[in-house]
């Protein structure tokens, strides 16, 4: 496996998303043993389930959404018993975490107006209601008799980042920061992070260690160059808006001297916080 | 006319586009007798198969100037250098796209590819009729066939079309630390048109006032906080992410209530550079 992988994700092909029919992806990452993914999706508009409402939830796999564009209406149900549901609409800035347990489906109306787009990553396959291993990991829940279920249901966090304050990053002075999600299991941890414009390092090199565990950034607006270190190797990389990076050991992330940001950068960090 | 007016356009509901069949709009101004226009677009996937029939289509317009700048999604679309050009050049609109399209440029659609998962495009014009489905269409658009097709004497031109990310960002003319990357000059009765990078935190003592021509912005990415200073008092905005601010004299622009920015934006920017 390579140590790191760079993509432009705006001129990546569409292909089917294999796992829920109707909806489209670009595969960013896969891992074949646990089926985890990171992609992104579009789902068309109009994407519904039909007639009837639709529910389920999922019983190990974490999965944490960024929302790009569009509109795509989503309910969330405190639990069984709650029929009706909590309406949400997924627009641009939109953040999810949601835990193993969570209660989570669609009516047949509202639909999405427009489609939406998101960048979507989880811990583990079957999430999909196409998924092989769907019926491993996910439970659909009936709206009429439910039954019972030995669950303690949870809740997804899911807010506009915009409703959060920006606060300055641990440690690069100057960089601001919003975290997003904390570590949950095999789920790193999230932030937001914003590079200033015309930001440069006080020296060049490392400012982001190796680990064994994947690390990923995705631009959200801006461009960002860095410096991808293996040994004597060193790549540069032009991030650009929904630029995708990412790295274990032995690569490390840093940044050439001089300005690194024309405009600035917002970047979505996954298991770092970039400085 | 009030002498602003601002539009928070995720909070506008999409309607069909009364002008171009199969699109959907959010309209930003709309100005008598001139037709001319600003309008969101969604173009829904696969468009061209419910409106064309699958025969390839192409036009050109007499007066009107038409720019644009795709805020997501892929659109293709044919640049055709004159009549005798049959193929054409194909061009996908996707984020970060700009045209600039003077009168006389050949345009059109294949019925391959076709959008695969639609796109949204801000589109702005000098006057109606550029819409097959706009009664003044008759008047402004002249449709052009691929084979048959009558002699012209005519100087077709051709637009500018390019992702703004393949330029350089240069310092603002006017604001020390604020970029600057101009898109268009003025053509006519459409304005220049430039994007402008504030950094984050930025402070500025600039006014932009009005003039009796409408000057407007469109918040690309990040957020600012501007004043408007006309007859009726002073009015304090938070602008994010896709709102749209127009301005005339008297009003005035102002900035000076502190920072402008928490991380800064990227402001699409017609009839001035926010100075």
């Amino acid at each position: 496996m390579e140590a790191f992988r760079h993509l432009d994700t705006t001129t990546m092909p569409w292909a089917p998303e294999p796992t829920i029919k109707g909806m489209k992806s670009k595969v960013l990452f896969r891992d074949p043993e646990s089926g985890a993914v990171t992609i992104i999706r579009s789902v068309p508009p109009g994407y519904g389930v039909g007639d009837q409402p639709f529910r389920h939830y999922h019983t190990s796999v974490v999965e944490r959404s960024f929302y790009l564009a569009g509109d795509f209406p989503h309910w969330e149900f405190d639990g069984p018993e709650d029929k009706t549901g909590d309406l949400i609409m997924f627009r641009r800035g939109l953040f999810m975490d949601r835990p193993p347990n969570t209660i989570h489906g669609l009516f047949p109306h509202p639909k999405s107006e427009i489609g939406g787009m998101a960048i979507s990553w989880n811990t583990g396959g079957g999430v999909g209601v196409d998924d092989p291993n769907y019926e491993v990991e996910s439970i659909d829940v009936p709206f009429e008799n439910p039954g019972r279920f030995n669950v303690a249901f949870t809740s997804p966090r899911i807010f506009m980042h915009d409703t959060l304050p920006w606060n300055p990053h641990p440690r690069v002075k100057g960089w601001k920061i919003k975290p997003l999600a904390p570590r949950r299991g095999v789920a790193p941890e999230v932030a937001l992070v914003h590079v200033t414009a015309d930001w440069q390092p006080a020296r060049s090199g490392a400012v982001v260690e190796p680990t064994d565990e994947r690390r990923w950034m995705f631009v959200v607006s801006g461009g960002l160059d860095v410096v991808v270190s293996q040994g004597a190797r060193q790549d540069a990389i032009a991030l650009k808006e929904h630029g995708y990076l990412e790295w274990r050991a032995p690569a490390v992330i840093g940044f050439a001297a001089g300005a690194v940001s024309d405009i600035g950068a917002t970047v979505l960090c996954v298991g770092h916080v970039l400085g | 006319m009030p002498a602003h007016r601002v539009v928070a356009t995720s909070q506008v509901p999409w309607r069909e586009e009364p002008n171009i069949a199969g699109f959907r709009s959010k309209t930003l101004f709309v100005d008598s007798p001139s037709g001319a226009s600003a309008n969101l677009y969604w173009v829904p996937p696969d468009h061209g198969v419910q409106v064309m029939f699958r025969r390839p289509t192409r036009h050109f317009h007499r007066t009107v100037v038409e720019r644009s700048f795709a805020l997501g999604g892929d659109y293709p679309h044919w640049e055709f250098r004159n009549p005798d050009d049959t193929t054409g050049e194909l061009i996908v609109f996707r984020r970060g796209t700009f045209m600039d399209r003077p009168p006389l440029s050949l345009h059109g659609l294949q019925p391959e590819p076709r959008s695969q998962v639609g796109a949204t495009v801000l589109n702005w014009d000098t006057g109606g009729g550029v819409g097959l489905d706009d009664p003044r269409a008759k008047d402004e658009t002249v449709t052009v066939p691929f084979r048959d097709y009558e002699r012209y004497n005519i100087p077709f031109t051709s637009p500018r079309i390019f992702r703004h990310d393949e330029q350089p960002w240069r310092a603002h003319p006017r604001v020390s630390g604020w970029k600057a990357k101009a898109l268009a000059p003025r053509h006519g009765t459409a304005a220049e048109v430039a994007l402008v990078a504030l950094p984050a935190d930025a402070v500025s003592k600039q006014a932009v006032p009005g003039t009796h021509e409408r000057r407007w912005l469109f918040v690309v990415s990040g957020s600012l906080r501007v004043a408007i200073a006309d007859a009726d008092g002073e009015h304090r905005y938070e602008l994010t992410e896709e709102d749209f601010l127009e301005w005339f004299q008297p009003a005035k622009l102002r900035f000076d209530h502190g920072t402008i920015s928490d991380v800064g934006a990227v402001v699409l920017c017609i009839g001035h550079q926010l100075s």
